[in-house]
């Protein structure tokens, strides 16, 4: 008996499709910070390519997962899915993946969130990212089908290379103006806002 | 206990007093004004004061009680006459002295007088609130204005004297308005502009003096080459006159302890690489923030792109960038709208000025920030 | 008086401080979030608004009210 690959295949592509975008946007909003820009590109242009990447990012993972949840080569019940450790196929690997892809969920909304959860507490939060891309590429290179296969590694060292290079660049530039070191006398006055 | 002297309460000297203490700064502040009023916005002189749109005491720059709750001792009427860099002492005109740590001279500019002119009964200059109201008190429709000197404050009071209903006539030695800052080809498009609101310019000759009448009253502008141009009342628009104290980029002078910003400051521009005194609201406001930090210790030059606007007949001229000479320049628009762009002789971009054009401005300061 | 009318839309604002390198005389930050005063003739208010990787400053001109940044 032969069983109809589609799914497995589906799922090794969507997997190295996620990846694929989760470094790229990961990589956008490195860039944002340290700002290497021009005079035509707004930052607010590459947040706005940071958070659909990172969209479509999620996409590519719920897609891997049901395509997974459907193919019947590897058994691969729901919880697994849901809850890391619980796939039987390389569990330890696997669970990562389910982590990474939580964790993914979770700070994709707390943008959304920010007003309740506060600014500070988003941002810190968001280095949780470095977690995510860790935790994806590891489930990646160990859990994954397609790594012996040369360009796939090529993908892998890529990634690294570029998210270590750009994390470089960022802890290099000058770091931003902390609170009120260079403020004025523009103080926005209680009783009326006066021109600057 | 430190104490920090400011002379000088206009944009520059206030701006220093606030920037201190935003920066947490809570030694003493004592701010001299030398005009009798509460610090006011300066560019509203011209226009929106001497139109009758805004009243005097809408142009505080700060509330009332503003100086007393962030604990600066402001003093108005108080002029600062002498200061020893050594002892670290100013005495005011009044034989007060004062002590103090660090000393900021933002005393501003004079408005120049024609060459051996004696006051006369209908001739005004503008610097102050109340030039400006005495001014605006002679403005009636109907009434001949003359002004001489066809730079900006010139220009900006012909334009508000003739929405008033005045007869003005515009004198300028050169040949054309804001000749000296914008070029000819532009003073040209100015001229024209001038003239289609009802201005009657009278170009390229030299001003030998004021006329007065027999009741005492300016009677009429003599020209150098003879002719009177009769007016009922005048205004000399030509230039202000400063100390010109010159300075680093964060505003220190040759003295330590004592530091300038403002029109009065001849400051160091990096990106000019030049010293440059500017009668801008942006760079006295900046200069005063460079100052304040650089009392606390901390070196943070001010080198922003000079940038001023002018609002006349009609005209939001905005000016960014510096050029006393240039090779050529790209003109585009018409009277009512245009963008000039002041080229060296390599084609790069010294400074450039726009007309009702609010959106270009932003691009091209930009473009002169990176070209540096 | 050429003023700009500033718009800083708190909500947004996530702290990275790109505004205050660019017009540290028209902004600052209180608390990790950007304030200024309500107008001003500065011009360098345009590049901070441009800066801003959240969009969160709106900038507009006093005289025609159309948005600049």
């Amino acid at each position: 008996m032969k069983t109809d690959p589609t799914f497995w295949i589906l799922a090794r592509s969507s997997g190295l499709l996620a990846y694929a975008l989760l470094t790229a946007s990961v990589l956008a909003g490195l860039v944002l910070k340290s700002r290497p820009f021009g005079r035509r590109l707004k930052p607010a242009s590459v947040t706005d390519l940071h958070r659909f990447l990172a969209f479509l990012g999620l996409g590519a993972v719920a897609l891997h997962g049901v395509a997974l949840a459907l193919d019947k080569a590897v058994p691969m019940p729901v919880l697994g899915l849901l809850v890391p450790g619980f796939a039987s196929y390389r569990p330890l690997w696997t669970g990562l993946g389910v982590a990474a892809a939580e964790l993914m969920i979770l700070v994709y909304a707390s943008f959304s969130l920010r007003r309740f959860i506060g600014a500070k507490r988003w941002r810190r939060l968001h280095w949780a990212t470095y977690g995510i891309f860790g935790a994806a590429t590891v489930h990646g290179i160990a859990a994954g089908s397609d790594t012996g296969k040369p360009w796939v590694l090529a993908l892998y060292l890529g990634a690294i290379g570029s998210v270590a290079a750009a994390t470089a660049w960022r802890a290099l530039v000058p770091p931003t103006v902390p609170e009120r070191k260079k403020s004025d006398g523009s103080v926005p006055h209680r009783d009326r806002q006066v021109a600057v | 206990m430190t104490t920090v002297l400011i002379a000088g309460a206009g944009l520059a000297g206030t701006r220093c007093a606030e920037a201190l203490r935003a920066e947490s700064f809570d030694g003493r502040i004592v701010l001299l004004g030398e005009e009798p009023v509460e610090p006011y916005e300066r560019p509203a002189l011209s226009k929106e004061l001497l139109a009758g749109k805004r009243r005097a005491d809408d142009l505080a720059l700060r509330p009332a009680g503003f100086w007393a709750e962030q604990g600066i001792e402001l003093r108005l009427g108080k002029r600062v006459s002498a200061f020893d860099p050594v002892g670290r002492t100013a005495t005011t005109a009044d034989g007060a002295v004062l002590s103090w740590d660090a000393l900021v001279l933002a005393i501003g500019a004079r408005a120049r007088r024609l060459p051996g002119s004696r006051p006369l009964a209908g001739v005004h200059h503008l610097r102050t609130l109340a030039d400006a109201l005495a001014l605006g008190e002679e403005l009636e429709s109907g009434r001949r204005l003359a002004v001489v000197g066809a730079g900006f404050i010139g220009g900006e009071v012909a334009s508000t004297a003739r929405a008033l209903g005045v007869n003005v006539t515009l004198v300028g030695g050169g040949a054309a308005p804001l000749e000296r800052v914008l070029g000819r080809e532009v003073g040209g498009l100015l001229a024209e502009r001038y003239r289609a609101h009802g201005v009657t310019l009278e170009l390229g000759t030299p001003v030998a003096g004021l006329v007065p009448g027999r009741d005492g009253r300016v009677r009429s502008v003599r020209l150098a080459d003879g002719r009177e141009l009769r007016c009922d009342v005048a205004l000399v628009a030509v230039g202000a006159v400063t100390g010109e104290i010159a300075t680093d980029a964060c505003g220190r002078t040759a003295v330590p302890g004592v530091y300038a910003c403002g029109d009065a400051a001849s400051a160091w521009r990096p990106r000019l690489a030049r010293r440059l005194r500017a009668e801008h609201w942006t760079s006295a406001a900046g200069q005063a923030a460079a100052v304040a930090a650089a009392i606390l210790g901390r070196s943070e030059p001010y080198d922003d792109v000079p940038y001023f606007w002018s609002d006349q007949f009609g005209l939001r001229l905005q000016h960014v960038g510096h050029a006393e000479r240039w090779a050529r320049i790209e003109l585009e628009g018409d009277g009512k709208s245009f963008g000039v762009r002041y080229l060296d002789e390599d084609g790069r971009l010294l400074a450039a000025l726009t007309a009702n054009r609010p959106r270009e401005i932003g691009p091209l300061r930009r473009e002169l920030a990176l070209a540096a | 008086m050429a003023r700009y009318r500033i718009v800083i839309d708190r909500s947004l604002c996530s702290g990275f401080g790109s505004c205050v390198e660019h017009a540290p005389n028209v902004v600052r930050l209180e608390r990790g979030v950007a304030v200024s005063a309500a107008e001003t003739p500065d011009p360098a208010i345009l590049d901070a608004a441009t800066a801003c990787p959240m969009g969160a400053i709106a900038v507009f001109d006093d005289a025609t009210g159309e948005q600049l940044a």
